[in-house]
């Protein structure tokens, strides 16, 4: 007899529908798996069979058959197992088939029948057909979020057969304890630094890559943490997308089964290519560039990251999606992130005392500088803060305060031009950013003295722009393009330019 | 025997004697004390050695491998040779001012020549310095030799790292008088080799000399004796950083021991880089160097009279607030902090005293500028 079960499977941040028909007939007894399973999923054989017995129900001896449809696809982990399972049971006639009728099953089998939870759930599980869903009552809650239909708690596959075929009550769904609440970071806590708040501000209101130049100790990881906070709540859309993300790539999902606020993502510089851009596995996971979609990513040590990491950015920071093509898949996943960069001025550190040879010196700036850093509009010399400041100073304006006018200046630029200015078309500039007489005198002698490109001044405009939305103003006059041009400071750059 | 007339015989004997198996600038003067060179390299040939030369060899030994030597490199084959690198020997005497090398210990006997002598016969000042120099430093040497090559004087330098590659790279970005190198090794073996566009450049628009034939490379003690060429050719040496102890101090020595005047530039107390420089200036006799001007004075190119009297700078109280707090640089943050002025007014009067010249971005932080900033 056939069996038909509803099911998915993830490749990238999204999940597959996929369709396990389980064939049971005569025949000497076997168990096969067909439809491209990875490894994992081979696996399921054992752990399904082992499973079905411990929960004290029959396996056949007969001839078993499941095929994995849609068969092109690769299918990845072991979310499947339970769908087998009951596939199986069905065929067997252990279990009628109405009992499983437009239900989607998810989740991994123990030899001991228990369901266990797998990652991904989230994408998973909106990957499954209108109607009920089962998924293991670890991670109801990461499910209920974007389910077509009730969601299903399993515990064990003996409950869900029990539930199934003499409708007994689902357990109640899990709540998990709440995560301690921990205050983000507030801008409140940066002492002094005016350049550099006024560049996280910017950021935030712009989506303008940022890149934070200074000695150690000086507070660039400080003020790059507090740039989450800023920034507005994901919106409903945005909010299902990163929680997907972030269920595939295995992060905690909140209680409330959303990712509401902007991810910060913190990569170590050993990072390898794969682990950022993401692929691997043959479920090709998200990589951080990924995961910081909708957020913030944020490379502490810039020049220590391999060349081919930074250039692996590239095309991600241009487009907002990254493409990984594999030879048995190629998927598109989400990498709308803002970059925050921070670098030592020198290798060996402290500004002013430098030790570093011109060789060592040159070697560095020749890893930072180049297409990577023409993608970063702010670049921003950190200081450490003054003595008075950090004593005695008042502390910075709070975060929340920050965060009405950065909410305020994106309400802007949206209504004007559908997007943030850090993403504004050159062809549009003239239109939305004229510069004003002043101002141009301004950008006239920087241009002349050549130390702007005409790159360059279209990126002083963009930051020009938005220091103007900050402001609640239309024009941009000379003082917008002066604070623009402080925040795109040469901060890499210590030799003095020949005479 | 017989040598290129062009070059003339006796700097083309010269060139070949120096290139004779160990030979130094002491052995060559040996050589041609009391000696035409066309009547040293006729004895070489013929097999023969000062009396005083005691190799470790041997004489014999020394005396056979210099007639073998000899006899397979000519003059003649020594000139073609070197024309093809584009370099000339010359005898000291033969170059505008050569008279300034006379008295030189060990003598000067033969130059190698790349690049045109005659800018030798414009002032010559010597900047010098430390290989390790601050960024301070290299912007000081650059300044100095723009303003210098302005005003009309050859700027002698070593081609070193540091100060030295600084000071040309200011002449040399200045398009005015030409600079002159002095190294030591064959000018066709740029060392540093960081510095082979440098070498290029000066050659092309300046003069390379070097007392070592083409091919040789670059030996520890070929520097100390470069110095005393640098020191030699110049009215004034100014050494514009040096540690405690470095070759731009025995420079500093051998002018002050040929009689030329020793100008230096002031460095900060904190500064490992000026330790050698301030020690120079307060127990040697010396000139400190704030300007150009102060080297033009002191090699006799300017009189006092033309130092203007200070001018007011003008601007506002902002500006002159920023001016008076920005020390050796800082960042718009650190003027802010500073001075207790805001962000906006900090950057709009950066920005004015930027348009007037007085101050500029130097990475991160910005600085006064140094160009002319008192004459």
């Amino acid at each position: 007899m056939l069996a038909t079960v509803r099911s998915s499977t993830l490749l990238g941040a999204d999940g597959h529908p996929v369709t396990v028909e389980v064939h049971v007939s005569n025949g000497l007894p076997s168990f096969t798996i067909v439809g491209l399973p990875d490894e994992a999923c081979r696996e399921a054989r054992d752990r399904v069979r082992a499973a079905v017995l411990s929960s004290d129900l029959a396996w056949p001896q007969s001839r078993v058959t499941v095929n994995l449809a849609p068969s092109m696809l690769r299918k990845a982990g072991s979310g499947l197992d339970l769908a087998i399972a009951v596939g199986v049971l069905v065929a067997a006639e252990k279990l009628g088939p109405n009992a499983i009728d437009g239900i989607g099953f998810v989740g991994e089998l123990g030899l001991d029948g228990s369901v266990r939870a797998v990652t991904g759930m989230v994408p998973l599980v909106a990957a499954l057909p209108h109607g009920p869903c089962v998924v293991p009552a670890a991670r109801v809650h990461e499910a209920v979020a974007v389910a077509h239909g009730p969601v299903r708690a399993a515990e064990t596959l003996r409950q869900v057969v029990a539930c199934l075929a003499n409708g007994a009550p689902w357990p109640e769904h899990r709540t998990p304890p709440p995560e301690r609440v921990v205050a983000p970071p507030d801008l409140a806590d940066v002492r002094g630094q005016p350049l550099a708040r006024l560049a996280v501000e910017v950021a935030a209101a712009g989506g303008h890559h940022l890149l934070l130049a200074g000695p150690p100790g000086a507070g660039k990881t400080m003020l790059a943490q507090r740039l989450p906070g800023v920034l507005p709540a994901l919106d409903a859309d945005l909010a299902v997308r990163v929680t997907s993300i972030h269920s595939a790539a295995g992060l905690p999902i909140p209680a409330s089964g959303l990712v509401r606020r902007p991810p910060f993502r913190a990569p170590h510089h050993s990072a390898s290519l794969v682990s950022m851009v993401g692929g691997g596995t043959s479920m090709l996971r998200p990589g951080e560039i990924s995961t910081a979609h909708g957020g913030v990513l944020f490379l502490d040590e810039l020049g220590e990251f391999a060349p081919a990491v930074l250039d692996g950015l590239r095309q991600p920071l241009e487009e907002g999606v990254v493409r990984i093509t594999r030879a048995r898949a190629s998927v598109t996943m989400p990498a709308g992130f803002l970059l925050v960069a921070a670098s030592n001025p020198c290798p060996c550190g402290p500004a002013g005392a430098c030790v570093c040879g011109p060789g060592e010196l040159a070697r560095y700036r020749r890893r930072l500088s180049g297409p990577l850093l023409d993608r970063i509009d702010l670049r921003v010399p950190v200081s450490r803060p003054d003595v008075e400041d950090l004593l005695v100073g008042p502390p910075g304006e709070p975060s929340r305060v920050v965060a009405v006018r950065v909410a305020e200046a994106r309400a802007r630029a949206l209504a004007r031009q559908g997007c943030l200015n850090g993403s504004l078309p050159v062809g549009r500039l003239s239109e939305v950013a004229a510069l004003r007489p002043a101002a141009q005198h301004v950008v006239r002698r920087q241009l002349e003295r050549g130390r702007l490109s005409g790159r360059g001044l279209h990126r002083v405009t963009r930051v020009a722009r938005t220091l103007a939305d900050l402001r609640g103003l239309d024009e941009l006059d000379a003082d917008l393009v002066r604070a623009a041009l402080a925040l795109r400071a040469d901060v890499l750059d210590r030799e003095p330019r020949a005479a | 025997m017989s040598a290129s007339g062009a070059v003339g015989d006796r700097a083309a004997c010269a060139a070949a004697l120096s290139r004779l198996p160990g030979m130094t600038p002491a052995r060559l003067a040996r050589v041609l004390r009391g000696r035409t060179p066309e009547a040293a390299w006729s004895l070489v040939e013929e097999g023969w050695a000062p009396d005083e030369l005691r190799p470790p060899e041997g004489r014999d030994a020394l005396v056979g491998r210099w007639r073998e030597h000899a006899s397979r490199h000519p003059p003649t084959a020594v000139v073609a040779a070197c024309a093809e690198l584009g370099v000339r020997p010359v005898l000291p005497a033969d170059l505008p001012g050569g008279d300034r090398l006379v008295g030189v210990d060990p003598p000067v006997s033969v130059l190698f020549a790349a690049g045109d002598t005659s800018i030798l016969a414009a002032p010559c000042v010597a900047l010098v310095g430390t290989r390790r120099a601050t960024a301070l430093g290299r912007e000081i040497a650059s300044v100095l030799g723009a303003d210098l090559a302005r005003a009309g004087v050859a700027v002698v330098s070593g081609l070193a790292a540091g100060i030295d590659a600084a000071a040309h790279a200011g002449v040399l970005a200045a398009e005015a008088t030409p600079p002159v190198g002095v190294v030591g090794s064959g000018l066709d073996v740029p060392y540093p080799k960081a510095n082979t566009r440098l070498w290029a450049a000066v050659a092309r628009v300046g003069l390379l000399l070097s007392e070592h034939p083409p091919g040789v490379g670059p030996m520890a003690h070929h520097f100390p004796e470069r110095n005393r060429i640098v020191a030699a050719l110049s009215a004034v040496v100014v050494v514009v950083e040096s540690h405690r102890r470095g070759g731009a101090l025995i420079t500093a020595d051998l002018a002050g021991a040929l009689g030329r005047t020793v100008g230096v530039v002031p460095g900060s107390l904190r500064n490992p880089a000026a330790e050698g420089t301030n020690l120079l200036l307060r127990d040697a006799q010396t000139v400190p160097v704030l300007d150009a001007l102060d080297v033009l004075i002191a090699a006799g190119v300017t009189s006092p009279a033309a130092r203007p009297a200070l001018q007011p700078s003008g601007g506002d109280a902002t500006e002159q607030l920023i001016l008076d707090h920005l020390g050796e640089g800082g960042t718009v943050d650190q003027l802010v902090a500073r001075t207790g002025v805001g962000l906006g007014p900090v950057v709009e009067a950066l920005d004015r005293l930027d348009e007037r010249g007085l101050v500029r971005p130097s990475g991160p932080e910005w600085q006064r500028v140094l160009r002319n900033s008192r004459w």
